[in-house]
């Protein structure tokens, strides 16, 4: 896998339903981090969280090559290690 | 952080005291309603404290009252900004204000949002059965937040730029308790209509619980969700309003409110799980037209007819045309025809068409109610024509408590003549289930579905 230039997330849901963008540059991932993304993008779809209100994350993964990759994913289903980058 | 716009935002509901207060003022019979509605806590401290001279041990007395007298005995739980649930108790039902107002406004709004369940819809606690509700609050950091998560409701403390506290408004309290309500009732899907659906129930339940708490007519109450939350300097007045959607904020911070209000304006999106925040502007923008429309309070006849459609009549899968249908059958078993097309005509302004005749027979004297999905276990076939047999009785029972609820209506107005208000509980008692088919009302009393498991983390 080539190395990740930048990591976006876009947040919605919630109670308030507002959308959010954020960004992270790939070079302030640590190497834990890069390795929690990239089990991510080769794991299983993650299951929705349970009840109601939860945020949802659009997660889009710039590679250094150009290519993307793109996840969605429940705010319960985001990995401990990645919770400064989706959120 | 610079504001470019300077809004005033403030939350609308008055705190428990300062209602207390005001009923104190009257006569005798709002000082019952007082001690009624507002101090639950203060009857388990006197029965502790009685115990306690006679020399017997107060947590058996205390346990014994809340098991068997307390439906929906409350715990309120502090998370310490981390994110494990339920988190430390800092508050049981018999426990007075913990002195944390996030604690406080949690546990408080809980007990009125319970009171009103049980005083208008005659429903004990989230199952029906008088479940324990469970709140948490300083989930997290910084966490512009407030959820359900099947099993307990859990607040964020807010980041303080854009969110303040998300306790600090009784709409939001009873919003996370209706998303309850919905998982032991129709079991709404999250996802797309379905889901908006899930929503607009919430914000409804939200809504009516705020309105009943400040005894405010439907015509005299803002129809916002989460007035005040913001933080004073973003250009909004809360997150949604369900009279104009789309209009309660736009503040470059946090973008413009995209609820749409028609359904040409329905978002098709995957994001929030299909637009589950997005899309319930529109039937939410419904019920407001429906509530103004039948006038008085709206908890009264178009609660009484949401609440019937949406605990009794939907399946899971529901369409805003199911919802339609629901609610057009749910008014004409209620309050009569004339009802029934007001609930018609504001789903056809919102640009959902339901056919006249199609599958609910509205008015027609083949009109007959419809099953509840929960006994059924199939779609809400709302109002299916069966012979017009029971139609003659039922119109005429319809009519009077149309009447007796136009009646009751127009005499109470303040909080506390409210709270007092004996004619208007029974004429809500009367509406939940003088009309509701034999099937209805044992779903009602069963409470639906069993519950779903409560999920691990």
């Amino acid at each position: 896998m080539a190395e990740v230039a930048a990591v976006e997330v876009v947040r919605s849901g919630g109670f308030a339903g507002i959308r959010r963008t954020t960004r992270t540059d790939g070079g302030t991932l640590s190497g834990e981090q890069r390795a929690a993304i990239e089990a991510l993008l080769d794991g299983p779809v993650p299951p929705p969280a349970p009840g109601a209100d939860r945020f949802r994350y659009g997660v889009t993964i710039t590679f250094k090559d150009g290519s993307t990759r793109r996840i969605e994913l429940a705010e319960t289903a985001v990995p401990p290690v990645l919770r400064d980058v989706i959120r | 952080m610079t504001r470019l716009f300077h809004a005033c935002p403030f939350c609308t509901i008055a705190p428990p005291h300062i209602l207390r207060r005001l009923v104190e003022a009257g006569g005798p019979a709002e000082r019952e309603a007082a001690s009624r509605t507002l101090d639950m806590t203060r009857q388990l401290r006197t029965a502790r404290m009685r115990a306690m001279a006679l020399g017997a041990p107060a947590v058996p007395v205390e346990a014994a009252l809340l098991g068997r007298r307390v439906s929906g005995a409350r715990s309120t739980y502090d998370a310490d900004h981390r994110t494990r649930l339920p988190g430390r108790l800092v508050r049981g039902e018999a426990d007075g204000a913990s002195g944390d107002p996030a604690v406080d406004e949690a546990h408080d709004y809980a007990g009125i949002t319970r009171d009103f369940l049980r005083q208008v819809f005659r429903r004990r606690s989230l199952d029906g059965r008088g479940m324990a509700l469970a709140s948490t609050v300083h989930f997290d950091r910084d966490y512009d937040n407030a959820f359900w998560d099947g099993g307990q409701m859990v607040y964020g403390d807010g980041d303080g730029q854009v969110f303040q506290r998300f306790t600090l408004c009784l709409d939001v309290i009873a919003h996370e308790f209706a998303h309850g309500i919905t998982q032991f009732t129709s079991n709404l899907v999250y996802f797309e209509q379905p889901g908006a659906l899930n929503e607009h129930f919430s914000d409804v339940i939200g809504c009516l619980v705020k309105q009943w708490h400040l005894g405010q007519d439907a015509k005299d109450a803002d129809w916002l969700i989460g007035a005040g939350l913001l933080v004073p300097g973003i250009n909004g007045n809360a997150l949604r309003s369900m009279s104009a959607p789309g209009t309660a904020y736009d503040d470059p911070l946090i973008g413009r409110d995209p609820q749409p209000a028609h359904m040409r304006d329905l978002y098709h999106g995957t994001e929030d799980q299909g637009g589950v925040h997005i899309n319930s502007g529109i039937p939410n923008r419904v019920f407001w037209r429906v509530a103004t429309e039948f006038g008085g309070q709206a908890w009264g006849t178009a609660g009484q007819v949401w609440w019937s459609a949406f605990t009794t009549m939907l399946n899971a899968r529901a369409s805003f045309a199911d919802a339609a249908r629901a609610t057009i059958a749910a008014a004409g078993t209620i309050a009569g025809t004339r009802a029934a097309s007001v609930v018609r005509a504001a789903w056809q302004e919102a640009g959902v068409r339901v056919p006249a005749g199609a599958r609910v027979a509205v008015g027609s004297p083949a009109g007959a109610p419809a099953r509840p999905a929960a006994t059924t276990g199939r779609r809400a076939k709302a109002a299916k024509p069966a012979g017009g047999r029971a139609a003659k009785p039922a119109k005429r029972v319809a009519a009077k408590v149309a009447k007796a609820a136009k009646r009751t209506m127009g005499k109470v107005a303040g909080p506390a003549k409210r709270s007092m208000g004996k004619p208007a509980k029974r004429a809500a008692g009367a509406v939940k289930t003088a009309h509701l088919p034999t099937a209805a009302k044992r779903g009602a009393a069963r409470g639906g579905k069993p519950a779903a498991p409560r999920p691990t983390r």
